[in-house]
């Protein structure tokens, strides 16, 4: 087969696998819970739960082979080149059509270049390595009702005592299933509607999965929350979608990416409209500064969730999105998200550095590095925040998975009651370090070695170097990331102080004790991705980033202006490979790093010391001011609601329909008295009719006749 | 002094004369007179235009079947002495109005299209006597034989409307009995007096039979 | 002057055609005047017999020439208007019977339950 049949039916195979296991386990589980007299929601006997898992990690399986040999099929279409190639072209097509009203039609349509398979591989890579990892983690799920139930003692209850309840592992596969479906869905979308529908999609399962311990406020907050700043930032990317349709007429992005240049000479404004209102989706999903409060709460979820949806996969959606319509967005554009990425960063860093939380660090450490992804791509650096993407899935699901063993080994999220985890257990210990390392980027410039983050962390502080270089004035956008590495370094080293070294701060710590294999070995597979995601396939160039650059967007290979009002001019990809931009971009990243990683060191005092510098007003900042601040834009728009409810509504709006209703009425009642009853007064109105409409035809029809 | 004309004007006079008397008339009786009037002088008017089998229907059912039907209306419903029922001066004035808007548009429209100006009736075709009966009844069955078979304007029989047009008068008519008929109720038998009409009836004619004979002269009724 | 034109000049289809307006017309103002039900029925003939009479001019071969002439479905016509007729003559004087035993009068303006 050709590969642009072999492609889309390889990925078609891996989207649906999914779908047909979240379908089996939607049947398969109610009526289980059906038969066992329940009612929704009843218990699914833990042998069956487990079935519904191996189905589901089954699927994911299938999917995850499948996206291989795609991404084997891409490699054998697209022979290795250094990057600096032209863009292959990428397979777009349609599997099959939904929907035709006037123009608009939509289809299950793909969109397959370097990207869309990369993705897939993560995806499903990642989602695998949660799929196996959660038998373990998820293991006291599958407990009948009765002596052995679930205790959750977060979920408060009438009598104050620990809430029991059945176990439901059935759900969280189920959730799950739909969750990576929808992921891929995201990932193949070959237009802008199918991409919307699906992301709403993952934001739904991502709803069902935070909320999974849903007995817990907290977490029927937080899934709430999450879905609430998605919402607004998708109200931004309706908008987007609107003015794309308004400016293109069609939202098939093969057709987009070939006309955008036209109309990016010719409605320059517009095209930048549709940039930020797309862009606003992105930061919602990505939770950038100001809606990246969400993502911290959402922690709230079982972990092995966080690590494949809040940190490896849907929070990247937005900028694989920003990576996709790429070519749609303006310099304008970009240069804001550059902006927003790196205030992200630095916000996320610092917050990172402050939080007791062992997950809200991570969370907040996503924050920060989603910030760079941003500010990557916004500052052209498209391969190389996309390489981030996919180094940071890795690293970060690593990170995730291994605090998911800790947590279920201590019981507690709180560093300051771990500590000195290292002896208890080793290979987490050891796996944690691999993914720090990997976070903070660790390599030795000179000789071209490091784990992951340091190549893509290297590739994007050469964007930041190169564009300060030619826009002097925006000299921030490169400080913001160096001082955000020195951050990065320095929280992760105090969150491995606090976690594994030193002595054991609570009587559970002691009592630790090493997770099972079906724990260990996906965090060993995600710490391989980790380790090598940046390497080159030995003996030839192959890649990540080079595969990716395959599919650059054609602008970014050379330099850019905006023309509308910043005059930022975008350096292409020969300025930021520059040997001074690149040796520069390498010492200070590494540089950072150390100066990060020894302050930290210096502080916590080797792990004995828990609170940061102004820790304290920080984490006050953090818990109290943030969420404050969302309230207060939420009493706005509940007055603005208001208003829009009271007087407009049914002042202006109901009482416009009743006031035509009333008229209506009126003119009814005198149009009654017409209605006479009287059959000769019908007769008359019948001969009045017949005159009037005969007179009127008659002139004409007697003209006609004579000619 | 054309004869053809003459007659025409002669019926035409009749028959709208008696029309408008029709109109002016309130007494039902007088009303289905002046009607039988004006509806044998219009069959008068088709015969004169050559539909001779026309004229005859019209005379027949028209004036033969539906006016009798009036009639009996007339008949069955004023049972009270002929009430007058005038309608307003205004409601006449009105009516008067309209009809004559619609007398002069219908004839301007009339007079309005040349080719309907009286080219009067052709010599050729007064000598022929009209015979359209039988060309009528085949046409009904199916089949045209007015025209010529040559010139292409082949024309379509009228078998399916006579067909409808017959069992569309057979239902009328099933209907216009249901309609019609009397409904014996609860209270229209109490109405009968006790011992019915029929034997009242009876002993009437009994009794006046027996004072004939009582008071004719003879020997042949009963010995006493 | 008017009056011996009618009896020197031909006649053509357009004196038909006046013959059957005056009828309809009178049909019409009957209908629209009578207050007796059996007037307005009677009306109803007047204006089918109107129809009937310009029917057969139209279809006349002795008022129009054979070109122009429609043949017998003029007269045809005419036939199955009458048969309508007398058709309609039998409903309606049903309809004005039960009319007469439900509200004992034969007044149509007493028919105004459809009152708006």
């Amino acid at each position: 087969m050709t590969p642009e049949r072999l492609l889309p039916t390889l990925l078609l195979l891996a989207w649906l696998a999914p779908l047909a296991s979240f379908v089996v386990s939607a049947i398969a589980g109610s009526l289980l819970s059906r038969r066992h007299g329940g009612q929704e929601g009843g218990a699914v006997d833990g042998a069956a739960a487990r079935t519904i898992g191996h189905v589901a990690t089954g699927a994911i399986g299938v999917s995850l082979v499948a996206s291989v040999l795609a991404l084997g099929a891409w490699i054998a279409a697209h022979p290795a080149t250094d990057g600096h190639a032209p863009a292959a072209t990428a397979y777009a097509g349609e599997w099959f059509g939904v929907l035709d009203v006037g123009p608009l039609h939509v289809g299950a349509a793909y969109y397959i270049d370097a990207l869309t398979v990369v993705m897939a591989v993560v995806v499903t890579l990642v989602a695998t390595c949660v799929h196996v990892y959660s038998f373990g983690y998820l293991a006291e799920e599958t407990a009948a009702e009765g002596l052995e139930a679930v205790a959750d003692d977060e979920a408060p209850t009438y009598y104050g005592n620990k809430l029991r309840r059945a176990g439901r592992l059935h759900r969280f596969y189920q959730h799950l299933s739909l969750f990576c479906f929808a992921m891929l869905g995201v990932v193949l979308a070959g237009n802008a509607v199918m991409t919307f529908a699906f992301w709403e999609l993952v934001g739904a399962s991502s709803y069902l999965l935070i909320g999974f311990y849903y007995e817990r406020p907290k977490a029927a907050a937080a899934a709430t929350k999450a879905m609430l700043f998605n919402r607004v930032g998708d109200v931004g990317m309706l908008v987007g979608l609107m003015a794309l349709w308004g400016l293109a007429g069609t939202f098939d992005y093969e057709r987009l990416f070939a006309m955008a240049p036209t109309w990016m000479a010719s409605h320059y404004g517009l095209a930048t409209l549709v940039g930020a209102g797309l862009f606003c989706g992105c930061i919602g999903k990505s939770a950038q500064v100001p809606l990246q409060g969400w993502l911290p709460d959402a922690m709230a979820g079982p972990t092995p969730v966080s690590a494949l949806v809040h940190s490896a996969t849907m929070v990247a959606a937005g900028v694989f999105l920003v990576g996709r319509i790429y070519p749609l967005l303006t310099v304008e554009v970009l240069v804001g998200i550059a902006s927003v990425g790196a205030v992200t960063l630095l916000v996320g860093a610092t917050l990172a550095s402050v939080s007791h939380d062992l997950k809200r660090v991570l969370a907040y450490s996503t924050v920060s590095q989603l910030g760079y992804m941003m500010l990557s791509l916004g500052l052209g650096g498209w391969t190389a925040g996309l390489f981030h993407l996919v180094t940071h899935a890795g690293f970060k699901a690593l990170l995730f998975l291994g605090a998911g063993s800790v947590i279920h080994a201590v019981g507690t999220n709180d560093l300051r009651a771990m500590g000195g985890l290292r002896r208890a257990m080793p290979a987490t210990a050891g796996l944690m370090l691999v993914g720090a390392l990997a976070l903070m980027g660790a390599g030795v410039p000179v000789l071209g070695l490091g784990l992951s983050g340091f190549f893509s962390k290297d590739a994007i502080f050469e964007y930041a170097v190169a564009f300060a270089r030619t826009n002097p004035s925006y000299a921030w956008l490169f400080w913001a990331p160096l001082i955000g590495a020195v951050l990065t370094a320095a929280y992760i080293t105090r969150l491995g102080l606090l976690t594994f070294v030193g002595q054991a701060r609570s009587e559970k710590a002691e009592h630790a004790h090493e997770s099972p294999e079906s724990m260990l070995v996906p965090m060993a597979v995600v710490a391989a991705m980790a380790i090598g995601a940046g390497w080159a396939v030995p003996g030839s160039r192959l890649s990540v980033p080079s595969l990716l650059a395959m599919s650059a967007p054609e602008a970014t290979h050379h330099a850019r202006t905006g023309s509308a009002w910043s005059g930022v001019t975008l350096p292409g990809v020969e300025s930021a490979h520059e040997v001074d931009v690149r040796a520069a971009a390498g010492w200070a990243a590494i540089g950072a790093t150390l100066v990060g990683v020894t302050s930290a060191l210096l502080m916590h005092r080797g792990g004995r010391k828990c609170e940061t510098p102004a820790g304290a007003p920080m984490r006050q900042f953090d818990e109290h001011w943030l969420p404050s601040v969302s309230r207060g834009c939420d009493a706005v728009a509940r007055r603005l609601g208001a208003f829009v409810s009271g007087p407009l509504d049914r002042g202006a709006i109901d009482g416009g329909l009743a006031g035509a209703a009333g008229l209506l009425k009126s003119t009814g009642g005198g149009l009654r008295r017409i209605q006479t009853g009287s059959l000769r007064q019908y007769v008359f109105f019948l001969a009045l009719g017949v005159v009037l409409v005969s007179a009127a035809s008659l002139g004409v029809a007697l003209r006609w006749i004579n000619g | 002094m054309i004869w053809h004309s003459v007659l025409f004007t002669l019926f035409a006079a009749i028959a709208c004369g008696f029309a408008m008397a029709v109109v002016f008339t309130s007494n039902v009786v007088r009303m289905a007179f002046y009607l039988v009037i004006s509806l044998s002088a219009t069959s008068g008017l088709f015969f004169l235009a050559g539909a001779d089998f026309v004229g005859a229907m019209q005379l027949m059912i028209y004036v033969g079947g539906t006016l009798v039907l009036l009639i009996f209306g007339v008949m069955l419903t004023a049972q009270q002495r002929f009430v007058q029922m005038r309608p307003s001066r205004s409601e006449v004035l009105l009516a008067g109005l309209l009809g004559a808007a619609l007398l002069v548009l219908l004839a301007s429209a009339a007079v309005g299209v040349p080719t309907w100006r009286g080219s009067g009736p052709k010599a050729a075709a007064l000598d022929e006597p009209p015979l359209t009966a039988t060309p009528i009844a085949l046409g009904l069955l199916g089949f045209r034989v007015d025209g010529d078979p040559d010139d292409g304007q082949n024309r379509a029989g009228y078998l399916l409307p006579f067909e409808i047009i017959s069992v569309h008068l057979l239902v009328v008519l099933v209907g216009a009995a249901y309609l019609a008929r009397t409904r014996l109720t609860a209270g229209s038998l109490a109405q009968q007096p006790p011992g019915g009409f029929e034997q009242d009836a009876a002993e009437d004619r009994i009794a006046e039979v027996e004072a004939i004979a009582a008071d004719s002269p003879g020997t042949e009724g009963p010995p006493t | 002057m008017i009056l011996a034109s009618l009896v020197t000049e031909p006649v053509g289809v357009a004196h038909y055609l006046i013959v059957g307006a005056v009828l309809f017309i009178a049909g019409i103002v009957c209908m629209a005047t009578k207050r007796n039900l059996l007037g307005v029925l009677m009306g109803v003939e007047l204006v089918l017999n109107g129809a009937n009479v310009n029917f057969i001019a139209i279809g006349s071969p002795y008022l129009r020439g054979d070109a122009a002439s429609v043949g017998l479905d003029g007269q045809l016509m005419a036939l199955f208007v009458i048969v309508l007729a007398a058709a309609e003559a039998a409903v309606a004087l049903a309809i004005a019977l039960n009319f007469y035993n439900t509200v004992h009068t034969i007044d149509v303006d007493a028919a105004d339950q459809l009152r708006g």
